[in-house]
């Protein structure tokens, strides 16, 4: 464990180290740094180790601010902060590089610029050193927070909890491998997402986690492109974590609302109700008055349509009082009889009698008593006249 | 005196002496320098020194995997590297003679 939270610093003190000798042949810089990472990891973990000047007592990054380590602390307890032991990675990278007989880099870089390959390379590697040196300068603002006994506890805590970010990087790597690999899998089983829902599935998140685990306690920290490729996987995992987090809380909310119930399609026939009567201009028409082609009224005319049935404008069979236009009663309408007996409510204009004049039921007024059905007032008395039409009088 | 710029200068011998006596990898070549008195020598300076004479072909080296953790480069010394520091031997003995007559002993200044 102590170890392995050790390796992690010293890797990327290491590779901090190597950010600054980049100009060099690669051979020349791996013969200069081969073993680095075991030479820094005993140096730390060496208690009785003389310190230098500027150095820190080792595995005790609090006595730089003149805190005695408490009695019992673990070496690598706490959290390290490797410049402050070996100095600025530049420092130590120019100081390697001077004992060993090499020139310091020069202002011009002494490699062939049209080499695309060690441009690309310097440019990495600057982009490394400057990630590296912010990632130093956020060690070193730490320095305040690691000198109270409360910010020890707090940034131990956070050590300590490294190992469930080994296994939450697990499942995030799990999320979108599954996403990668099943796209249409989504649409039946969108937790299936985040939450393996058969033995592969299981399988896999088991492989990934046990994979994470591996590598935060140490796997491959040996070698450059293994080191490289798990820390790119881990930028990943990073990077996705709030989307995935917050892609799962909906998904899992919306599980929880629908009660897990799946939903099922049920043919529901609706009935359109039929609409009867007459409209014109969207407005249901209460009766009609037909005039002949010199333009006289006429009474009690018949209306079928083409297929012989009765049109009808009311189907309340007398029962409603219908507001007539600049009328203030409304009038209550009654259908014709044919001469076989049948009510006809086809015949226009249809007769009726104003509300007011009904009476109220049962107050004893006799249905012979009620007023005579009449015609309900025209809109107007005459209409135009047709033309060839006889203005003289009525034909037939 | 600033100590450290007189290590530069005998720091090769230094650390042929130590891996003379047993072979060693970089930090437990600082330990015994250190142990041995030298507690200002610069960790990456002793690196740097040991890649330096292991390029001027005065050291051999051979890596030891382990298990709980980065490998360890070792370092021996050859026929080469023992004949360089018997001759660096003799420089220094020399030299700390002609240093030591020319300034005397303490007390000397008035």
């Amino acid at each position: 464990m102590t170890t392995a939270l050790l390796l992690d610093h010293v890797s990327a003190y290491a590779a901090a180290v190597r950010s600054h000798l980049v100009d060099l042949p690669p051979e020349q810089v791996e013969d200069l740094t081969d073993g680095l990472e075991a030479d820094l990891a005993e140096a730390l973990e060496d208690r009785e180790g003389p310190v230098v000047t500027g150095e820190i007592p080792i595995g005790w990054a609090g006595a730089a601010a003149g805190i005695p380590a408490p009695p019992g602390a673990a070496p690598g307890a706490s959290m390290i902060d490797l410049t402050r032991r070996f100095g600025p990675a530049a420092a130590y990278a120019a100081e390697l590089r001077a004992a060993a007989g090499l020139e310091p880099p020069g202002p011009t870089p002494p490699a062939r610029p049209r080499r695309l390959r060690g441009r690309l390379a310097r440019r990495m590697g600057a982009t490394r050193t400057r990630v590296l040196e912010l990632a130093s300068g956020a060690r070193g603002a730490l320095a305040p927070v690691l000198a109270t006994p409360l910010g020890r506890r707090v940034v131990t805590s956070l050590v300590a909890l490294r190992p469930l970010w080994w296994v939450v990087r697990g499942w995030v790597w799990f999320v979108l491998g599954v996403s990668a690999l099943w796209t249409g899998f989504a649409r039946y089983h969108p937790l299936g997402f985040y939450v393996p829902m058969h033995v592969g599935a299981w399988l896999l998140l088991a492989a990934l986690v046990v994979l994470s685990i591996a590598i935060g306690r140490g796997l491959g920290a040996q070698r450059r492109w293994a080191r490289r490729g798990f820390a790119a996987l881990n930028v990943v995992a990073v990077l996705a974590l709030p989307t995935t987090l917050s892609n799962f809380d909906n998904e899992l909310r919306r599980e929880l609302l629908s009660g897990g119930t799946e939903y099922i399609e049920v043919p529901v026939y609706e009935q359109v109700p039929v609409v009867d009567g007459v409209y014109v201009d969207g407005m249901l028409v209460s009766n009609l008055f037909v005039y002949d082609a010199d333009g006289n009224p006429l009474e009690r005319v018949q209306i079928f349509d083409d297929r012989g049935r009765p049109v009808r404008t009311t189907y309340d069979d007398g029962d409603s009082a219908w507001s007539l236009p600049g009328v203030v009663d409304p009038w209550v309408f009654s259908p014709d009889t044919t001469a076989d007996g049948r009510e006809r409510w086809n015949v226009y204009p249809l007769l009726g009698v104003p509300l007011g004049e009904m009476g109220d039921p049962g107050d004893g007024v006799e249905p012979s008593d009620a007023p005579e059905p009449r015609t309900p007032p025209r809109p107007f008395e005459k209409a135009p006249a047709l033309v060839g039409a006889d203005a003289g009088g009525a034909t037939g | 005196m600033d100590t450290t710029q007189l290590l530069k200068g005998v720091l090769d011998v230094a650390v042929l002496a130590v891996v003379a006596d047993e072979d060693g990898y970089g930090y437990d070549v600082v330990r015994r320098l250190r142990a041995a008195g030298l507690e200002e020598v610069g960790e990456a300076s002793v690196y740097g020194t040991l890649r330096r004479l292991y390029s001027s072909g005065a050291l051999s080296s051979y890596v030891v995997p382990s298990d709980e953790g980065p490998h360890r480069k070792y370092y021996g010394i050859n026929a080469q590297g023992r004949a360089m520091l018997e001759a660096q031997r003799k420089d220094w003995r020399s030299f700390a003679t002609t240093l030591t007559s020319l300034l005397g002993t303490e007390g000397d200044l008035r």
